[in-house]
């Protein structure tokens, strides 16, 4: 696969002017995180971090474990200070107690009060919001429909799943109608049907105008649901976009037969294309997945008197991106696996096969 | 108040179901059931003495344990189990976590003590009562001044494992916390240590006069909470018994408030 990396502008890294697709310019911005760096003694967990998240927008948070995700969330959440920079959540302070009443937090793997069940646990959270009564026991109810938990509500906690858990985390995460959710790992440990459940939540949610920062290694589930992902490494954004800007690109591979092409034509290929493998009357050419690139390798065939028999467009996938990213990272800090995976090895003898 | 009280709740139904605790609850149950039942075997001057006395250094001794347990990991417990991020992610101000966590573990000392108290009163007043056909009211008023007087201690002691917990390992905590409730018994140890006395012979460093002042005055005063020489004795009495009991309780509440304030403070600035 063409690696064609994308190198993020200063501008494009700082979130500004970026509004997701669909999105008119001069909405809110949810959440602003300025210049954040926050340090532990000599460790830089987040090292200058500047993006904004639009008003009704999911926004992916990647990275590898240690990336400074869980940092930043808990920095948005006024649960840790920054060292430096500026962090606003709706235009305020994060922790600001006004704030607070419009957003929600799911951690991973949460945990409550065993001895409670979940109606009750759910109502716990409805009274932190001033909830009571019988709007409350109303709200609980729709919740834990909502998350499937109806005929579950009166068991106690101990007897609870994870993924139970979690839907008990969401709801009890959408308790005050919140504007702003905070989803760390949401189907992290979950069985492929509430995975699949969990994902339709988010994207129900969406549905209804709530801005979601989620951050999660399912990837393929952040590529279905987000509008725009960042993707940090050691505390430093290295990506950020829309989901569709980041994995554009990929490569075409052209098969051609009866090619025979002169020195000049062989060296004309050699720039036109990113890999070129003849074998025996048969010429695989990669390029680029652009339309100038796709229809100067065809016109290059035509003129070498070689006839195109297949044309296949490769999709790269944000596993690809991520895994680009977080290896460039491991490269420049040293901290990369010394023995390569299965993936690398193939593409390693490819490399040569490409070289000899 | 009502956060406050919410999560005073919670945390009071969380810990009443930890082993931990019942375990010192029924070791204390159990001690106080076999000292009556052997203390019988001695004189009847002996064997109410010996009721008393091992009833109410069991129901302190306990107390402390439970207290000390209890508080030290209240917090530690709560950022361990994640639980605090769902709570002061909603609008939710740390003093009022701070706070609630207190009262709920001050609700759960309260009812282990009071099991414990009513259970030794129980006995105590039937051994009274049918045993040596004595009239058990004083005995049980003296007895009932004495659990409220360890209640208030264990207040006081709970308040000091809280603070410690706000900035502090459980590890850490647990030693710090019995080493303040030990030189805070031994008030008049450190009294005497703090005088710098009027013997040119033997003159004490002003350094160390000094140190034992700060920890005479800083140190919460536990001694003043022990109060069963008189209950167990009834030659011994306290002058101004109800103003003297009056003032411990008010010692211990506004000791209290002052170690909430300061450790609220700190909580505010510290990470979670």
């Amino acid at each position: 696969m063409a690696q064609d990396t994308i190198i993020p502008s200063p501008d494009a890294l700082s979130g500004n002017g970026m509004a997701p697709p669909g999105f008119k310019d001069g909405i809110g911005k949810a959440i602003e995180i300025k210049n954040l760096v926050k340090q532990y003694k000599k460790v830089t967990a987040v090292n200058n971090i500047s993006l904004d998240v639009y008003e009704g927008e999911i926004f992916g948070f990647l990275g590898p474990n240690g990336a400074g995700k869980t940092t930043t969330i808990k920095t948005l959440l006024g649960l840790i200070f920054p060292t430096a920079g500026e962090v606003l959540v709706l235009g305020k302070p994060a922790g600001d107690i006004d704030v607070k009443e419009k957003l929600s937090y799911l951690p991973e793997s949460p945990y409550f009060y065993e001895h409670m069940t979940a109606s009750e646990v759910v109502g716990f959270y409805g009274s932190l919001f001033g909830l009571s009564g019988t709007t409350k026991q109303k709200r609980v109810d729709e919740l834990l429909e909502l998350v499937g938990l109806q005929n579950a509500g009166k068991k106690s906690l101990r007897a609870f799943s994870k993924g139970m858990l979690q839907r008990v985390g969401i709801a009890q995460a959408l308790i005050n109608d919140p504007k702003v959710l905070f989803f760390d790992e949401p189907t992290s440990g979950l069985d492929p049907v509430a995975h699949r459940d969990i994902r339709d939540l988010i994207l129900h949610l969406k549905s209804e105008g709530r801005t979601i920062f989620l951050s999660s290694h399912q990837l393929s589930d952040v590529e279905l649901v987000c509008d725009r992902v960042s993707i940090l490494h050691g505390g430093k954004i290295r990506r950020l976009g829309h989901v569709d800007e980041l994995i554009a690109g990929g490569s075409v591979e052209v098969v051609a037969e009866g090619v025979k092409a002169t020195e000049t034509q062989m060296a004309q290929l050699r720039d036109l294309s990113s890999k070129s493998e003849l074998v025996e009357n048969t010429l695989t050419i990669t390029t680029a997945a652009s339309t100038e690139s796709k229809n100067r390798v065809l016109d290059w065939v035509r003129a070498a008197g070689g006839n195109v028999l297949s044309m296949t467009q490769t999709r790269r996938t944000l596993e690809d991106i991520f895994y680009e990213v977080v290896h460039q990272g491991e490269l420049e800090t040293g901290t990369a696996f010394t023995v390569p995976s299965a993936l690398e090895k193939n593409s390693m003898e490819k490399n040569l096969v490409e070289k000899n | 108040m009502n956060t406050i009280w919410l999560i005073a709740s919670g945390t009071f139904g969380e810990a009443m179901r930890r082993k931990v605790l019942l375990i010192f609850l029924f070791a204390g149950l159990a001690i106080i059931l076999m000292g009556v039942a052997f203390a019988g075997l001695a004189t009847q001057a002996r064997d109410l003495t010996v009721t008393k006395s091992l009833g109410l250094g069991v129901i302190s001794l306990a107390g402390v344990f439970i207290s000390v347990i209890l508080y030290i990991t209240l917090i530690p417990q709560e950022i361990e189990r994640r639980t605090i991020y769902s709570i002061l992610s909603k609008p939710v101000q740390r003093y009022q976590f701070l706070c609630g966590k207190f009262l709920g573990g001050l609700m759960t000392v309260l009812l282990n003590i009071a099991l414990m108290g009513m259970v030794f009163i129980l006995l105590v007043a039937a051994k009274q009562w049918f045993q040596y056909g004595l009239n058990p009211g004083p005995a049980v008023l003296a007895i009932s001044k004495g659990i409220l007087m360890i209640f208030f201690q264990m207040t006081l002691l709970g308040a000091v494992a809280m603070f410690f917990s706000v900035f502090l390992s459980p590890f850490v905590n647990f030693f710090l916390t019995f080493a303040v409730w030990l030189l805070g018994n031994a008030s008049s140890l450190t009294e005497a240590l703090a005088d710098p006395g009027n013997d040119p012979t033997h003159p004490k460093s002003a350094f160390v006069v000094g140190i034992f002042k700060v920890l005479h005055v800083v140190i919460p005063n536990f001694a003043n909470y022990n109060i069963q020489n008189p209950i167990i004795n009834p030659h011994e009495h306290i002058t101004n018994e109800p103003i003297y009991i009056a003032w411990n309780i008010l010692y211990a509440i506004v000791y209290t408030a002052i170690l909430l304030t300061v450790g609220s403070l700190i909580f505010d600035k510290r990470e979670v």
